[in-house]
């Protein structure tokens, strides 16, 4: 069977995770076993942040999608809407269920209902869940894409909010990795490591945006004939 | 259970339920374009990519 | 000339898969009765639906008695009249009766009647004090219409009354009943819009407008409806804050309170309080995790509006549509009052205003949610309330405060 150019993205993507994986266990240094309750547990890191960067790729997709079906009743804002909701469900349940693993680990608790960043990441997450299976519940017209475009714009500010979280409050999560403060630097090994990671997460996620909107566009040829056979 | 037998068993449910999620995208996608293809060639028609909500011509008019 | 009393002006609406109604214009005089026809889909329900303020609008604005009561940039003002709405759906509240109900009706309009005469009429006057649950579904149908046609017959001035259908399931005497009725409404001088299919309604009508073409006529009947009606200034405040709805269902102590009971009930059962003495932080939990519950089940007077799309009509006739806010303040301040008597055995009044306010702020959270779905064809079936987890986070940081009082 042909591959086409999203599937052979997503196997990309897929085939960068396995190698992060690899490298994450083997290859990857140790940290300061006397700074951690689980120093092997910190290894979820390498899988965690990246998916907590492409689930923000995601849901930025979302944001621009809804804002696009909001403003301009654009066709491809609706499907980029769909395809970042999806995508965010996924990335936002992997970086939500990681941190669950390390922190049941570290903290001795998975979820601490008291902290900014997790419960404002674990919001973004129950929305993109809300909008999938809200979505499917509803037949598609103007109502259905206008109240889940809507929340997506909603969602989008809580983007920044979870960000920041880790500077405003004093709360338990670390801090950013990505364009953070001096102290929160890492080794070279490590930094490349997770750059791999970030990098096969951002090319799987762009696979299944590209794959969710071809989706989306067979689902309204396939309206269009069943329209048609329905004498409109 | 030691550490790295915890991560392990975390990181390979991680995998699995990320490589079900790609399959089933990808199985999704070819069986509706396989379907789409069945229909068109049956009724001898080619549908457009035209989104009947977003378009605004007169002819959407119910 | 007589007076525009509604006015559609270059309005666009999409509905469902496409454009319903395109730069779509329409206006109804005083003493005029339009009967809009035309096949299943072509726009009629859309038109009556946005006349009603229901239906968000791409262009145009809609005017009733000249003053804008909406338009395209999304404004929503009370309309300068009360006005009379049957929707396609009957959207009454079932555990209301049909003399509650309509007295709602009289309310908006500031009047009194005694409705003995009209609803004899229709042959429901046997069932004026029975919950509209227990009627059928043509007795249902029949207090729907007459909440529509009542704003006209109890006002002397032009109003404007919209029709959805009102013949569907309706017996041949009381469309017989209807027709007579618009007949004579229509001669006092109110405006009439009907949709319908049931050629009885054509002779009623000034104008026949099916989409292609419109064609004057003018109806042979001259009789007109004689307003018996006083002037009262009905207190509307009752059933704005829901406190009316709340006491005729009982919703708020089949709901909000049950949780409430069953979440006490609950932690009763897993911990003796007298055994958490040193724990604060968990004894202001339990303190406080009713009146949280109870919030977390939503607006209970918003609940009783879901039910046959009630909300529409009110809605349509308000813009601040009956909420339960009141009532939720009141019900946290005593059911934390019950609960810190159970778990700490003291009461802090700083603390019960605190679980007031915690069922009110959460309550509203919930409406809120509830109502930015509520154009949904199935509003019911959104899962909106997994957005609901987040509210457990302020929850936690006012239990910690408050165990510090």
């Amino acid at each position: 069977m042909r591959v086409k150019a999203n599937e052979a993205i997503l196997a990309s993507g897929f085939l960068g995770l396995m190698i992060t994986l690899f490298l994450a266990f083997n290859w990857a240094p140790s940290v300061n076993i006397n700074a951690f309750e689980s120093p092997e547990s910190q290894r979820i890191f390498y899988w965690h942040v990246p998916a907590a960067w492409a689930a923000f790729i995601a849901f930025a997709v979302l944001f621009v999608g809804s804002a696009l079906w909001f403003f301009k009743r654009s066709s491809i804002g609706w499907k980029m809407h769909i395809a970042g909701s999806e995508a965010g469900l996924a990335c936002g349940l992997m970086a939500v269920w990681s941190g669950c693993v390390w922190g049941a680990a570290e903290w001795g608790t998975p979820w601490d209902w008291e902290d900014w960043r997790l419960n404002t990441f674990g919001l973004l997450t129950l929305l993109a869940l809300f909008l999938v299976l809200g979505r499917q519940s509803q037949p598609d017209g103007v109502e259905t894409r206008d109240t889940f475009s809507t929340f997506g714009l909603y969602g989008f500010v809580l983007v920044p909010l979870t960000y920041v979280a880790t500077r405003i409050w004093v709360i338990r999560h670390p801090g950013p990795v990505i364009a953070g403060e001096e102290g929160s630097s890492i080794s070279s090994e490590m930094g490349l490591v997770l750059l791999i990671g970030a990098i096969s997460f951002t090319t799987l996620i762009i696979g299944h945006i590209l794959t969710s909107m071809e989706i989306t566009k067979f689902e309204q040829r396939l309206e269009r004939l069943q329209k048609e056979l329905d004498g409109e | 259970m030691d550490d790295k037998t915890y991560l392990s068993i975390a990181y390979l449910g991680m995998i699995f339920g990320l490589a079900i999620w790609t399959w089933t995208v990808v199985s999704r996608s070819r069986n509706m374009e396989q379907r789409l293809e069945a229909m068109e060639q049956s009724l001898k028609v080619k549908s457009t990519d035209a989104d009947s909500v977003a378009a605004i011509d007169s002819s959407e008019q119910s | 000339m007589a007076d525009p009393v509604l006015q559609l002006d270059n309005v666009t609406v999409r509905r469902g898969m496409g454009v319903v109604l395109d730069n779509f214009s329409l206006t109804v005089n005083q003493g005029e009765c339009i009967l809009l026809e035309g096949e299943n889909g072509v726009g009629k329900s859309t038109i009556i639906e946005t006349a009603a303020r229901l239906l968000p609008m791409e262009s145009g604005s809609v005017r009733h008695h000249g003053a804008v009561v909406c338009d395209a940039e999304g404004r929503r003002i009370k309309p300068p009249k009360s006005f009379g709405l049957t929707l396609q759906k009957n959207c009454l509240i079932p555990s209301q009766t049909v003399q509650q109900r309509l007295n709602n009706v009289l309310a908006l309009s500031n009047r009194t009647l005694d409705l003995t005469g009209i609803i004899e009429s229709y042959k429901i006057a046997n069932r004026r004090n029975d919950k509209i649950a227990h009627l059928s579904g043509g007795q249902q149908r029949k207090v729907a219409v007459i909440s529509g046609l009542l704003p006209g017959m109890v006002c002397e001035d032009s109003r404007l009354i919209l029709l959805d259908e009102p013949d569907t399931g309706l017996d041949d005497d009381s469309v017989d009943c209807l027709i007579e009725h618009i007949h004579m409404l229509r001669n006092l001088g109110h405006a009439i819009v009907i949709a319908s299919h049931d050629s009885r309604l054509r002779q009623c009508a000034t104008r026949l407008y099916n989409f292609d073409a419109s064609s004057i006529q003018q109806p042979n009947h001259n009789a007109t409806w004689q307003v018996k009606s006083d002037t009262a200034q009905h207190s509307f405040l009752m059933t704005k804050i829901g406190w009316q709805l709340n006491f005729d269902t009982l919703v708020s102590l089949q709901t909000n309170w049950l949780a409430a009971l069953l979440i006490m009930g609950t932690l009763l059962s897993i911990a003796d309080p007298l055994t958490l003495s040193d724990n604060e932080l968990i004894l202001m939990g339990f303190a406080l995790a009713p009146a949280f519950g109870m919030g977390l089940v939503g607006d209970s007077v918003f609940k009783i509006l879901q039910e046959q799309r009630a909300i529409d009509w009110w809605r349509a006739q308000r813009n601040n549509v009956p909420n339960s806010y009141f009532e939720s303040l009141l019900s946290g301040i005593l059911i934390t009052t019950i609960a810190m008597q159970i778990f700490i055995q003291s009461v802090d009044y700083q603390v019960v205003i605190i679980g007031g306010l915690i069922t009110l702020t959460t309550s509203f959270a919930v409406r809120f949610l509830q109502l930015s779905t509520v154009r949904l064809a199935r509003s019911n079936a959104v899962f909106i309330r997994l957005l609901t987890p987040i509210l457990i986070l302020p929850w936690g940081i006012i239990v910690d405060y408050c165990a510090k009082l």
